[in-house]
C-alpha cells in the first residue's frame, strides 16, 4: 500500500483541468505545479504551485494572472491589458510573464480563474494580493521592453 | 474513526482519487489513488462510524481471506488513512 501512496500519476491535460474547473466551480481553491516556463520568474516550471481560485465576484484587471482556455489549452497568463472584442465584449490581453513576445485574447467565458498565492518548494507563500506581489509584477510589466535580457540575467542565478 | 466528509473519491483517467484539502484549498499535487480493495473499504465505511474490527469484517466478507491477514490489513489501511489525514476523529 505504501508503494502504491509515493507513485507519480500522470493525468491528461484535458482531465486534470477539468477537474480543475470542477472544484472551482464549486468555489473551492485549487493548487497545482506549474508547469512550463511561461510564467517565469514568478513561477518556476516544475517547482513553484500555483494556487487558484474562481474568478466569480472578482473584478478582473491588468496584472492577475489568470487560468483560462485558449485554442483549446489550458492556460496561466497574466493580463496585460484590455480590449473590446467585435461584439462589444470587454476581453483580457494576457503574456505569460516569462514571454517576451505573443499574447493572447481571453474572452471573459474563457476564464475559470485567477490566482491568489504562488507557493515554492520550501512551502513560502506569496500572496497575489500583496503589495510586494503586486508591485513586483508591475515593475515587470514595465520591463517588457527589456524583459529578453532580465530573463537571460535571471535564467542563470533563479531557477 | 470516521472518513471525513470533505474528502470524495473522483474517477481521474480512470484512477479512483481522492485529493487532499491543504490549508489552500485542493491540493492536486497530492492525490492518493485507490486500488480496488481500498475502494471497496472507502465505499463501505464512508459516511460512518468504524473501527478496525469494521473493516476486518469488511475483508473477510467481501473477499473471504483469512481473519489474521484481514487484520493486518484492516489495521494498515486505518493506518494509512490516518497518516494521510482522511480521518475525521
Amino acid at each position: 500500500m505504501e508503494d502504491e501512496m509515493s507513485k507519480t500519476l500522470v493525468i491528461p491535460n484535458d482531465v486534470f483541468f477539468g477537474h480543475v474547473m470542477e472544484s472551482l466551480a464549486a468555489g473551492k481553491h485549487v493548487v497545482f505545479t506549474v508547469k512550463g516556463w511561461s510564467m517565469y520568474p514568478f513561477f518556476r516550471n516544475g517547482k513553484d504551485k500555483v494556487c487558484v481560485a474562481s474568478q466569480q465576484g472578482r473584478d478582473l484587471k491588468p496584472g492577475d494572472v489568470i487560468l483560462f482556455r485558449f485554442r483549446g489549452n489550458f492556460i496561466l497568463h497574466r493580463i496585460c491589458g484590455l480590449r473590446e472584442a467585435d461584439d462589444g465584449t470587454v476581453c483580457y490581453l494576457t503574456i505569460g510573464d516569462g514571454n517576451v513576445r505573443g499574447m493572447e485574447m481571453a474572452t471573459p467565458d474563457s476564464v475559470s480563474g485567477v490566482a491568489v498565492r504562488r507557493i515554492t518548494p520550501s512551502g513560502r507563500e506569496w500572496n497575489c494580493d500583496s503589495r510586494s506581489w503586486k508591485l513586483a509584477s508591475f515593475v515587470w510589466m514595465k520591463l517588457l521592453c527589456v524583459r529578453r535580457w532580465c530573463l537571460a540575467v535571471l535564467r542563470r542565478i533563479y531557477r | 474513526m470516521r472518513i471525513s466528509s470533505k474528502y470524495k473519491v473522483r474517477d481521474m483517467a480512470g484512477q479512483h482519487v481522492v485529493i487532499i484539502q491543504g490549508r489552500n484549498g485542493e491540493d492536486m499535487t497530492r492525490i492518493i489513488s485507490l486500488n480496488e480493495t481500498s475502494l471497496y473499504l472507502w465505499n463501505g465505511m464512508y459516511g460512518r462510524d468504524f473501527e478496525v474490527s469494521d473493516v476486518c469484517d469488511s475483508l473477510v466478507s467481501g473477499y473471504g481471506i483469512d481473519r489474521t491477514l484481514a487484520e493486518k490489513d484492516a489495521r494498515a489501511w486505518c493506518d494509512k488513512l490516518k497518516e494521510c489525514g482522511l480521518l475525521a476523529e
